[in-house]
């Protein structure tokens, strides 16, 4: 997803764009740039953030200019395939949102007609089509350029000399910002509403010509169309939250889609999926820090049970202090931003090591991509709440993944078990959709947490590290201290800290721990604490001994990891909510964290 | 112009559908149908719209978000008891500026539909459309072109008019439904009623589709008469030996396997696994995530996301929501039937069965046209099962 920009007025363009920007990057980025009218065209672009491209930003004078952020889903973000693109004369700047589906024959057409191409993007055929067409109006000439071109976009272009934007939209978004004396355009309206609340949509297969005075919207047969200004009543924070009171809580209902988004890309080649050395895997570690370490532990469980491979996780931090005899052919490393600086540190000392090094990320170009051997994305989108929740679950599925491709390769898993497996695997994004479905229920637990110090989560198999996620969740946005454990340990010393202050999160799905989970939750119940349980919809024992029950909706076993994931972190959401606490934005807590 | 969309309500007679999502998001062509509704609304160049929600209103924010990735700017509005339409209105009076375009959001609209109301002229307006069974409706009676009366589910209908709940409203309307409101009349045509010589109601007939869902067999007639996308579109991956004919949309991940038949108009979603050897015919929709072993044929069907369906079926102009997993042999074959709903015999005209979400369905099961199976059942191997069918019910 990326997000395009356009300003003409009488502001420094360049100020302007740059705030506009900083509001599309929620969409996502990894590389930014713009191209200012300031006589000629001057362009800068930058790998990474929109700092990085603020930093080498000279002091420009344009008062005409647009710009650009890229969000790659595939191919690897650099300077050279970042936007605006330059006609070959330098005359015209372009910059695009979309696909166009057939540049290759363009391309080679433009080729032949003695054009030299400097990127190896789509969108570079438009501004050379758009030079080739033009006679005296550049309006006519995008419109040409748009007759040769299959595919879909939002698009503006800046000529020279010129205080008109030319901009084009199909099936991508794109907003006009009507200002006095000055004009917009954006790819939505938050990177607008700082300068102006009232807003032109376009149609698809419509252009525009936007200059300081003046917008002229044309419909496809190149007719100039009025179109009414709506005006906008939200800020920009609302806008983005699309209805949604936090960012968490956006993102936590996000979780079908980004769920069916990550099991999509990998689901169809599973069997071939090329990620794993040559050799033979005996043993294997993974290493992550935070969220992403109890997605790792949540791994272990898995990979173990459906491939039989001995797993370690280690906190990524301190794998470097770990005996370096004890090596393991596969190492994989789990980080959300891949940016995570002891989870990088970790990459490199496992290659130093020689082990084939595998990194699960959600960010394409990421610097782990580059480090590790091979990769495993998650397609969660970007997220914005610092509390994790829809990466963590996507990272549980790209675990699945890995697990059943390591068990097919091994032979532990046969061609009719993967099918079955893949099946449950498909039903997941809804079983996901039936936990949100009871988020009220889930909402009635939050009182018992009003007035605590501190909480327990305990669980016991695969569903242990679910409960160490659920405290960690509660921890980061709630403040309550929260520990996760696995319930037979809680006889081990913890029992001495519960009192009738003191809730206590159970997980006593209906699986082969069911019966040890109960005794282990009565001997709670004995000591007073407030009891919560996680347990099946058929289960009727469970109110006998707990004070509120949260009713999971029925999945296979061995996916009740995810599904008891997004039930915690509604809990954790809802006491913070209770609490009055800073949702998206916990006190000392940063989302990447490149520090080490 | 600003529209208002009533998404709030549950569709409780859509049962079984209605468990799973509210109505507003019944997926027709694999689009819930209010994104048809907000695409015809922007297709008129009406952007700045507010959605009313209330019952799982998180299904609807998620999907739809701030609206710009559907050219719209979205602004939602809880009703927090959902007591009636005219009450889910007076929830958004802040927010029209001017004139604006009220609407439900649960009916499936042509573009067409809102350009007729649009070119009908100033407020007041509302928009009509002819049906077989008015009954069912708000039943109108027009006196040189303006409305007289409108009684909702009448015993006998006068006329064959009826109220699509589609309006073209001046601001001042809200006021009146206000007071209305306030005054205990919470349906919108019990509110208008006393007012209708008072904002001088026109009434404007529509030429184009209009479809409302009122049982959950009517989605299958509903996805038939939307489904008619133009061209191929294919994302997937086609093995050797497939034969795609028509207009078949193929979306990303998904694989069908050699040997399959598709006569289009058909649309598969993302991440689906379908053959070797399966036969699907026109009119169909399959989700995301959707298996079908080989050997099966689907014909005018609507396959929800995450379903599976074994080997040897047969699926005739049925209806499989989200997570159903069918074994092999079994037979949804469609026929003219009768349909149970609630205390009501329907006549249905080639229609086969309804299954609910998350119910299991094992071999050889004979599900006789105008079955309606609950959500959550066990259907256990060679039952045969007719009318209607609770939710969470094992049958043997």
């Amino acid at each position: 997803m990326c997000g395009i920009v356009g300003y003409s007025g009488s502001r420094l363009a360049s100020k302007v764009l740059l705030e506009s920007l900083r509001r599309l990057e929620y969409r996502g980025y990894d590389s930014a740039g713009m191209a200012i009218v300031n006589g000629r065209l001057e362009v800068h672009k930058e790998k990474g953030e929109i700092s990085a491209l603020e930093s080498i930003l000279p002091h420009l004078d344009g008062r005409t200019g647009i710009g650009h952020t890229r969000w790659a889903t595939c191919g690897e973000p650099s300077k050279r395939n970042s936007h605006p693109f330059n006609s070959h004369d330098g005359r015209f700047a372009l910059v695009h949102n979309g696909i166009i589906e057939n540049y290759i024959s363009l391309r080679s057409q433009l080729q032949a007609e003695g054009v030299i191409f400097q990127s190896d993007t789509d969108t570079e055929v438009l501004v050379h089509l758009v030079r080739k067409y033009y006679g005296e109006d550049l309006h006519a000439a995008v419109r040409r350029a748009l007759e040769d071109v299959r595919g879909t976009y939002a698009l503006a272009v800046v000529e020279e000399f010129s205080d008109d934007i030319v901009v084009a939209r199909k099936e991508n978004p794109l907003v006009i910002g009507a200002g006095m004396g000055e004009n917009f355009i954006a790819s939505d309206v938050t990177a607008l509403l700082d300068y102006t609340s009232e807003v032109i949509y376009m149609h698809d297969g419509e252009t525009a010509v936007i200059s300081p005075q003046k917008i002229s919207i044309y419909d496809p047969g190149g007719v100039e169309v009025e179109r009414e200004v709506s005006k906008i009543g939200w800020t920009v924070e609302e806008a983005r939250k699309g209805g949604f009171e936090h960012f968490m809580l956006k993102e936590i209902f996000d979780q079908p889609r980004s769920i069916s988004e990550t099991i999509i890309r990998y689901i169809d080649d599973l069997e071939t999926l090329d990620v794993l050395p040559s050799s033979k895997i005996g043993g294997m570690k993974i290493l992550a820090c935070g969220t992403s370490f109890n997605a790792g532990m949540v791994g272990k469980y898995i990979i173990e049970e459906l491939s039989g491979i001995t797993v370690q996780v280690e906190l990524a931090s301190e794998y470097r202090y770990s005996t370096k005899t004890n090596q393991c052919p596969l190492v994989v490393l789990i980080t959300q931003s891949g940016e995570t600086a002891d989870t990088l540190a970790a990459c490199r000392e496992a290659n130093e090591r020689g082990c084939h090094t595998l990194a699960i990320t959600n960010v394409v170009g990421s610097s782990i991509t580059r480090e590790a051997d091979s990769v495993l994305m998650t397609h969660a989108g970007p997220e914005i709440s610092v509390a994790a929740t829809k990466t963590y679950t996507a990272q549980l599925v790209a675990l699945y993944i890995l697990a059943a491709r390591l068990a097919y390769s091994n032979r532990s898993m046969g061609e009719e078990n993967l099918r079955s497996l893949k099946k449950s695997l498909r039903e997941l994004p809804n079983q996901v959709s039936a936990v949100l479905d009871r988020a009220s229920a889930i909402n009635l637990a939050a009182p018992y947490f009003r007035e605590a110090r501190s909480a327990f989560f305990i669980g016991r198999n695969r569903n242990f590290p679910t409960m160490l996620e659920g405290a960690l969740k509660l921890k980061e946005i709630s403040y309550i201290h929260a520990e996760g454990y696995a319930a037979g340990e809680l006889k081990h010393g913890p029992l001495a800290l519960l009192d009738a202050n003191t809730p206590l999160v159970a997980a006593c799905l209906e699986d082969h721990t069911y019966d040890k989970m109960m005794s282990n939750v009565s001997e709670v119940a004995a000591r007073g604490s407030p009891i919560i349980m996680l347990a099946g919809d058929n289960d009727t024992e469970c109110e006998t001994v707990a004070d509120h029950v949260i009713r999971m909706p029925p999945v296979d076993p061995i996916f009740s990891p995810v599904t008891l994931a997004v039930a915690l972190q509604l809990l954790a959401y809802n006491v913070a909510l209770e609490r009055g606490m800073p949702i998206d934005k916990p006190r000392n807590l940063a989302k990447s964290v490149t520090v080490e | 112009m600003q529209a208002i969309v009533l998404a709030a309500g549950h569709g409780t007679r859509l049962w079984p559908l209605s468990e799973a999502r509210p109505k507003v998001m019944m997926p027709i062509g694999n689009k819930p149908i209010l994104e048809h509704i907000i695409n015809s609304l922007v297709a008129n160049g009406i952007t700045d719209i507010a959605i009313v929600v209330g019952y799982r209103r998180g299904l609807i924010q998620a999907h739809f978000g701030d609206g710009s990735d559907f050219g719209a700017s979205i602004t939602y509005i809880e009703q927090m008891r959902l007591l009636g339409t005219a009450h889910a209105v007076t929830m958004a009076k802040d927010f029209p500026a001017g004139d604006f375009i009220l609407l439900p959001g649960d009916n499936v609209i042509s573009p067409q539909v809102l350009s007729d109301l649009i070119a009908g002229g100033p407020p007041n307006t509302a928009l009509l459309t002819r049906s077989m069974t008015p009954s069912k409706y708000g039943v109108v009676e027009l006196d040189d072109g303006m409305v007289e009366n409108i009684t909702e589910k009448p015993n006998v209908a006068e006329t064959c008019l009826i109220s699509t709940g589609i309006f073209l409203f001046d601001k001042g309307v809200m006021q009146l439904l206000e007071k209305a409101v306030a005054e205990g009349n919470m349906g919108l045509s019990e509110a208008l009623q006393p007012f209708l010589n008072t904002i001088r109601l026109k009434g404007i007939i529509t030429s184009g589709t209009w479809c409302d869902a009122i049982y959950p067999w009517d989605a299958i007639d509903m996805n038939s008469r939307f489904l008619t996308s133009s061209g191929q579109d294919i994302a997937g991956r086609i093995e050797s030996g497939v034969l795609l004919k028509g207009p078949v949309s193929i979306g990303e991940g998904t694989r069908i396997r050699s040997g399959c038949h598709i006569e289009g108009p058909v649309i598969i979603g993302k991440g689906c696994d379908i053959g070797p050897n399966v036969t699907i015919f026109p009119v169909t929709s399959i989700g995301d995530n959707v298996t079908v072993s080989p050997f099966t044929f689907i014909s005018g069907s609507l396959i929800m996301s995450g379903s599976s369906i074994s080997s040897h079926c047969h699926v005739g102009r049925s209806l499989i929501d989200g997570n159903v997993r069918i074994g092999p042999n079994t037979c949804l074959s469609s026929s003219s039937c009768l349909g149970r709903a609630r205390d009501e015999l329907i006549a249905l005209k080639d229609i086969g069965s309804v299954i609910g979400s998350n119910t299991v369905v094992g071999a050889c099961v004979n599900i006789q046209p105008g079955t309606v199976v609950g959500n959550g059942c066990r259907i256990n191997d060679g039952a045969r099962l007719r009318e209607n069918i609770n939710d969470r019910s094992e049958v043997y």
